[in-house]
Formats: C-alpha cells, structure tokens, sequence
C-alpha cells in the first residue's frame, strides 16, 4: 500500500532530512497530500503538549516560564527522541503510518525509550574500544578515550538534552559521521573507533611507532600532539605496501619504493589509478583477514576516499607525503672507536696470541675490528709487534676516513697544535719525519698514497673537533 | 533543521475570552480587600504579561502567574482600586525581570512571596525600589550563596 500511495502523490523521500526526521516527513506527507493541514496542526498540537509536560519537568513544576532559548532546548530533544523512533521504521510511508495510529507522547516516550537503549550499547561498545585501544602516545587518541568519552556518558542528559553531543573528542576518525547528535552521535563514533582499533590490532605495535614516527618527520612534526587518524595513516600504507608488492601487514616503505610507485602511477589515467586503489584495498582486506561486513564496507569506504588525495599526489609528484616512506636519517658516521670500551686484559692477550698464529692478513684485520672497540686497545695493538709488512695496508684500507683521521691526529698531532689555521693534510704528510715506530711508518705511507680526495675528507675532519676527544 | 521556532510560538497563544474570565475570577477573593479588575484591566494584564514575556525573553504555559500575583498583592496595603491594574501591570513585568535576572534559581510561588514581602516591608510599596536595590540584593545573595529559599511557609500563594 506504501509503495502504492508513493507512486500516486508524488511522495519523495529525497525531501526527508535524516537530522530533522519526523517534521521534514511531515511536510513532505503534506505537500504530497498524505495527510492534511488539520492532521499537521494536531500533530504539531501534541507535540506541544509534550513540550509542556518537559518544561513542568524541567522546572521541577516550580516554575511556569523558561527562557524561549531553553524552551527551544527542550523541544530540540524531544524532536530528537521522536526522530529517533521515525528511524527505527524501515521507511518514511511505514514510519508515517505508525506515527498517524500513534500519540505523540507514545511516539516521545517509546523515542526517549531507544535513547536510553542506545546508551547502553554505546557503553558496552566503549568497553570494546578500551579492549582494543591501540597503545600509541597520540595525546587526542588517548584522552578521547580516558576522558571525553567517561565525560560525555557522565553528563549525557537524555531526558532534557538527547541531541546535544557536549564532549571535548579530538581524535578525528577517518569517516566521521558529524551530522549525527547525542548519543547517536557517539554510538556510530565508538563503533568506527573499534573497527579503525582492530584493523591496527592486526599490525605489529612497533611497526605502527615507527611509522608515525616517519609521518612525524614527513610533515616535520611532532606527532603525539597533532589530530591525525592513525588508522587511516596505517591503512594507505598497507594499501601502498600492497602496490609495491609487498605484504599488506607491512607498513615499512622505502624511499625507493615509494619512487617506483610514483613512476608506476605516473603513466596511468585516472580512471587506471582508481581501479588499481581498489584492487589494493581489496587484497588489504583479504590479506588481513577482514569477514565482518560492516568493517569491509568501512575499511573499503576510508580506502577509496584516498582516491582524490592520491590523484594529487601523484599529480603533484608528492606521493611520499602519502605513502609515508621510512625517513633515513642522514647516516651516523659510524666510528669504530668508542670512549670506555676498553678490552680487560686477558682479552686483549688472547687477541695478540690470536694473531700470531693467524697468517692471512685480511683475517687477521677483521679479527681486529670486530674484537676491538677502543683507540687506547687499538693503538695498542698496533704497538705489540704481531701485524708485519703488508698487513699493517690491510688494516687500514678497512677503516673509514674518520678512523683514519683520529690516527693521523695521534701522528700529526704537533703540526696540528702548533699551526691550526695553516694546516694542510698533504703539506703534513710531506714533511713528516721518519719514526722509530713500525706502526706510524706504515700509517703515514698507507696515508701518503690516498687519493687526493680522502685526503681532503682527513684533513677536513681532523679542523674539526671530532675524534679529539676520544 | 526545521523552524522550530513556530512551533515555539504555538505554545504562547491563549484564548484571550479564557484569559480575561480567569482573571477576572480572582475579583472574588481581592474584593474582601476592596478591590477589583473590569475585564478592560484584564486586557491590559495580559497585553503586559504578553509584552514582557517577549521583552525578556521567556515563553509561558498558561495563565497561572498573573492571578498568584493578582492573589498575593490584593492584600498588600500599599495597592488600591486606583493603581490595582497598572500596579499588576508592573509587579507581572518585575516578575518576569526578576526570573530572569534571578537565573531560574527561585520558583514561581517563592520569587512572587518575596516580591511581596520586600514590596511590603523594603521597599513600601515602591517597584523602583523593588526591580533597583532590592533585586540587586537579591540577585548577589544567590550568586554568594546566602540565599537559602523561603525559611517559613507563613503564606500560601
């Protein structure tokens, strides 16, 4: 019969607002001829009458008036409950039978009623969100959860403020509802909360750090105090993992990666780059395992809304601003020589008998450099007589240039003192006299035939101040 | 979201008839006191009634305040025939001021009391006085927590 008048009067749901449910059915049921104006006016009567019996309520029964904006207040929740059981009808013609059989205070209370219901399972959903919390230092993420969700179930007033949504939640979700009101509101908030918490659950902890730890540094940022989703930072990761062909579970990117991708996106149309998207998120969800179909949809929904911001990125050329790739820093100088890690001297013996019976020099200089830590041992070792000829240019040729200037700086070191700003490397090592040390005659050859450009990277570390304490 | 507004606004309409008789009604026991309202005065109540509610902002459910009023100030010595109607007039717009000023914090039947007894015994019968210093006083004893209510129930309203 729904279907039926439908089609006669020209009723269109399309003119129904979702956020202002049961009077935008009205006016619709009554520009299609549903109901008539006097029908309207009674509705809208009882409404009233239910309003007065709020504001009776309201005041305790104390007091006869109320400020028009605490009137409207009270009328906005009561709207809201009625909206709420107009919802619970499959559709508007369904719904508008029910309310036409119905009181208006019938309607109220039986709204009213649902709230409540809907508390409780916002409530059981919240333990849910606790249970899965992803353990992050987000600030937003973590006081949404300790504090404006307790807050807003502790002050939430259904009877006199169902629509108000009064809660300080900072932590955006990647799809956010924000049309929605009271605990509506915060039931479908929580809900997504839970989905966007066990779709991270299925990532290691660490893996999660660290990438927010690289969008961090993409953005320049200090991460914990800003309002990012780290859902949707995870999801386009595992969605640009899958493209680079990796495993959807990892999150790690690297630089290459991300500029293979870039290339591979950059040759394709629009229409090209949506359909791959989709068949990425596609995997993501297979590869994690994802079955529940409300968390399918929202997964898939989050994923192609990434579409336009990926279309610009890869226009832009700034894909690594999406796909959050490992941020390298610049590489520490890795110096083999460290303060306060000097072998105990029974080591030390057993090193220098080590070498002697050992007769292939590039053994002989590894067992060097990986039992060795310190200048003092390594200097040492030098001096104890159990490296010959060729092995001392083994050795060498093994260190970096910063360990090679902290030695040049021990045989240097009075060209060094006497004229700093004048020192030139290769003036230094022209000049330098022979000495009774086997070691610092090797060392100063093995310098001498360096190329002019290790030459310089020795010279420029020794005026510098590194390596001069070690 | 839709006007609401409007529908606001249908709660304030009365039927001005069903006004004026349940005003007037009130002439029974205010006659003892040796007055009385024509339904002309009637009129001019509820004009300022409907008047002050728009002025500070507040809607109403019904007629009730203006014969607790009417009730609680015919037996004030400082009303008479003379001034019955326009003293009603002012003491239901000082109500509505004082409602509002007050922050919701006294009911009806006690902020009405209190009128009287400051009207009475403060302010004799002035509502200059009344609306001025006594309100202001009032209003600081609420915001400093020395107001504890109506201690007695020496009169109904």
């Amino acid at each position: 019969m729904g279907n039926f008048l439908v089609r006669q009067t020209g009723f269109n749901p399309q003119n129904i607002d979702a956020n202002d449910y049961l009077l935008t059915l009205l006016d619709e049921a009554l520009r299609a001829g549903l109901i008539s104006e006097s029908t309207l006016q009674n509705l809208q009567l009882q409404i009233m009458e239910v309003l007065k019996d709020r504001i009776t309520k309201y005041t305790s029964g104390e007091s006869s008036s109320i400020p028009v904006e605490a009137a409207q207040n009270l009328l906005l929740s009561i709207l809201f409950c009625m909206d709420t059981f107009c919802l619970s009808f499959p559709t508007p013609i369904k719904c508008l039978n029910e309310l036409l059989d119905r009181s208006m205070r019938e309607v109220y209370q039986e709204g009213l009623a649902l709230i409540k219901s809907k508390v409780n399972e916002a409530k059981k959903i919240f333990k849910e969100v606790r249970s899965t919390r992803i353990r992050t230092s987000l600030i937003a993420y973590n006081s949404t959860i300790n504090e404006a969700i307790p807050g807003f179930f502790k002050s939430y007033d259904a009877a006199f403020n169902a629509h108000d949504t009064t809660a300080s939640i900072d932590y955006p979700l990647a799809s956010d509802d924000i049309n929605a009101r009271g605990v509506v509101y915060i039931q479908q908030y929580l809900k997504k909360m839970k989905m966007e918490n066990m779709f991270c659950q299925r990532f290691a902890e660490k893996e999660i750090d660290q990438l927010l730890e690289n969008y961090g540094q993409v953005y320049r940022i200090f991460y914990p105090e800003f309002l990012i989703n780290i859902f949707e930072i995870v999801l386009i990761n595992a969605i640009f993992s899958v493209m680079a062909g990796e495993k959807a579970t990892s999150l790690t990117l690297h630089k290459s990666q991300v500029a293979l991708l870039r290339e591979r996106l950059n040759g394709l149309e629009v229409s090209e780059i949506g359909s791959l998207l989709r068949s990425a998120i596609e995997r993501v969800i297979e590869e994690l395992g994802i079955k529940d179909p409300e968390m399918t949809a929202y997964t898939s929904h989050c994923g192609e809304n990434l579409l336009p911001r990926l279309i610009n990125a890869v226009q832009q050329d700034a894909l690594q601003r999406l796909a959050i790739p490992v941020m390298e820093s610049e590489p520490e100088p890795e110096i083999l020589f460290k303060l306060g890690e000097s072998m105990n001297d029974e080591d030390f013996r057993r090193l220098v008998e080590d070498l002697l019976v050992c007769a292939d020099p590039t053994e002989k200089a590894q067992m060097i450099l990986t039992r060795i830590r310190s200048l003092v041992d390594f200097t040492d070792i030098l001096k104890a007589d159990c490296l010959f000829g060729d092995e001392y240019r083994v050795l060498f040729d093994l260190l970096g240039d910063m360990e090679l200037s902290i030695l040049a700086r021990i045989i240097l070191v009075d060209e060094l003192r006497d004229r700093p700003d004048e020192f030139s490397f290769a003036k230094a090592m022209s000049v330098i006299q022979m000495s009774d040390t086997v070691w610092v005659n090797q060392l100063s050859g093995f310098l001498q035939q360096l190329s002019h450009e290790r030459q310089q990277a020795i010279e420029d570390l020794l005026k510098t101040e590194t390596g001069m304490v070690i | 979201m839709a006007d609401i507004s409007r529908l606001i606004m249908a709660l304030v309409p009365i039927s001005r008839a069903n006004a004026i008789s349940k005003i007037i009604s009130t002439n029974q026991q205010s006659q003892k006191h040796g007055l009385v309202l024509t339904e002309k005065d009637a009129l001019q109540i509820i004009d300022a009634r409907n008047e002050a509610l728009k002025t500070t902002g507040r809607i109403e459910l019904g007629l009730g305040v203006i014969n607790k009023i009417i009730r609680m100030f015919c037996r004030s010595p400082y009303i008479n025939q003379v001034n019955y109607a326009d003293m009603i007039c002012e003491l239901v717009e000082a109500f509505y001021c004082m409602k509002n000023e007050t922050r919701e914090q006294i009911g009806d039947d006690d902020l009405i009391y209190i009128m009287r007894d400051y009207f009475d015994n403060r302010c004799f019968g002035s509502i200059e006085l009344l609306t001025g210093r006594e309100l202001e006083k009032l209003v600081d004893e609420i915001r400093f927590g020395r107001y504890y209510g109506r201690l007695d129930d020496r009169e109904e309203v």
